[in-house]
């Protein structure tokens, strides 16, 4: 009788009542599945922060660029005499300077025609100024002379800035901000400078 | 002893085991491929961490060189004892291509305020390793030629496929030759764009890891 009792005890567990189903297992599967591939993809692209990395020391060598831009302007002005942020009437008002008033956008005029006299003067700017919150993509200078557009856009905010010993106005900071977008996302680098009108009395 | 045929024993069917084998082959391919992902996204972090470190290193040392350098119309050159003897075409050593107005060019020198020191860049497309070096020159004041030693800026992973420099204006763009009547002479402040792709082989195989820089420094010290 313990015997027989033992045998039966054995076929129950050797059928499925206490197994899981096909169903079952599946759903199982796929949860599991699933969790692995979401965690695999946070890794990688935990991992990838190092692709971002060079992008963003892209980024930042453009936004310097932006930076000595400003500084280019201003000591071109400092040289030809005229104020430090240009405009004005003249051969520099036509260059055009920069106020402090909203966005700009910089770039890089690295084939400036020559200066014919009579010819306007503009022609001979290295750089790019233009007023107003239209972000170029900064454009890149291959070695073979071709230029391309890059990802990555630019711009630059001038405000009125306050220095000790310097007289009100005769300072101002200089933001440039150059922006991408990187596996969906938004991205920025931003730098900034104090630009001072020293060679004013 | 003998098995009596028809008894039903607690083994499993083969429908059974080709549904387990199917499901545990599934779950095993796509462990295999999670984890080969994560290992070439690992590998490819490794070439871009090296990629950012040499090209970061070559972009910082050439932007402070030109931050505290000169770059010097031919005439007003103060470090050309060495060159207008040999070589009266590029005694600024960054060569012009017969226009003072934006050349791109592939060698740049960067002079010392004193003279006494200066730093060349020089890019050979031709070289397959991709052969930027960079020549720091000294001198003493009583001696006219410079003693170079040369360092050369790539390495044996990191290729620079490409690198120009872009300096304007070379010459004053504002002298009477330009500018009619009225002579500015020497009031004009350069800067220098460098423009550069660094390359790293895929030791995997597949594309090559690229890096394209970009960037300008205004000259701080006035011509």
């Amino acid at each position: 009788m313990e015997f027989q009792r033992f045998k039966k005890l054995l076929s129950s567990v050797a059928s499925n009542k206490s197994g899981f189903t096909l169903t079952e297992v599946l759903v199982g599967v796929l949860v599991l599945s699933v969790s692995i591939v979401t965690t695999t993809n946070f890794l990688v692209s935990m991992i990838r922060s190092n692709l971002a990395n060079t992008t963003s020391l892209q980024a930042y060598y453009y936004t310097q660029e932006g930076i000595e831009a400003f500084r280019n302007m201003r000591d071109t002005h400092f040289m030809h005499n005229v104020n430090y942020r240009g405009g004005g009437v003249g051969f520099w008002g036509a260059l055009g300077g920069f106020e402090t008033d909203g966005p700009y956008t910089v770039g890089l005029n690295l084939a400036p025609s020559p200066i014919a006299s009579g010819e306007n003067i503009s022609g001979s700017a290295s750089w790019k100024l233009s007023a107003g919150d239209v972000h170029e993509n900064v454009k890149f200078y291959k070695t073979t002379g071709d230029i391309s557009d890059t990802d990555f856009k630019r711009s630059c905010v001038v405000e009125d800035y306050e220095v000790d010993d310097v007289a009100e106005g005769n300072a101002v900071l200089v933001t440039c901000m150059t922006f991408w977008e990187e596996y969906g996302r938004d991205r920025e680098v931003s730098l900034s400078t104090i630009l001072t009108d020293w060679k004013h009395e | 002893m003998r098995l009596a045929r028809g008894v039903r024993r607690g083994g499993f069917t083969l429908i059974e085991m080709l549904v387990a084998m199917a499901i545990f082959m599934v779950f095993t391919g796509i462990m295999i491929t999670s984890y080969m992902s994560i290992v070439k996204a690992l590998n490819g972090a490794e070439e871009y961490r090296i990629l950012y470190a040499e090209a970061r290193h070559i972009f910082d040392v050439m932007t402070d060189s030109a931050r505290g350098g000169v770059v010097y119309p031919e005439e007003r050159f103060p470090c050309n004892a060495e060159f207008s003897a040999t070589d009266s075409s590029s005694v600024v050593k960054v060569v012009l291509a017969n226009s003072k107005f934006a050349p791109r060019e592939t060698e740049l020198e960067f002079c010392a305020k004193d003279g006494l020191n200066k730093v060349k860049f020089t890019f050979d497309d031709v070289s397959e390793d991709g052969g930027l070096v960079m020549t720091e020159y000294t001198r003493s004041n009583l001696d006219e030629n410079f003693i170079g030693k040369e360092v050369d800026l790539y390495s044996d992973e990191v290729r620079v496929t490409s690198f120009s420099f872009y300096v304007w204006p070379l010459k004053n763009p504002f002298s009477s030759e330009n500018f009619g009547s009225s002579n500015l002479a020497n009031t004009f402040h350069p800067k220098v764009t460098f423009s550069a792709v660094f390359e790293k082989d895929n030791p995997r195989g597949g594309d090559p890891f690229e890096l394209q820089l970009q960037t300008t420094i205004s000259l701080r010290t006035y011509n």
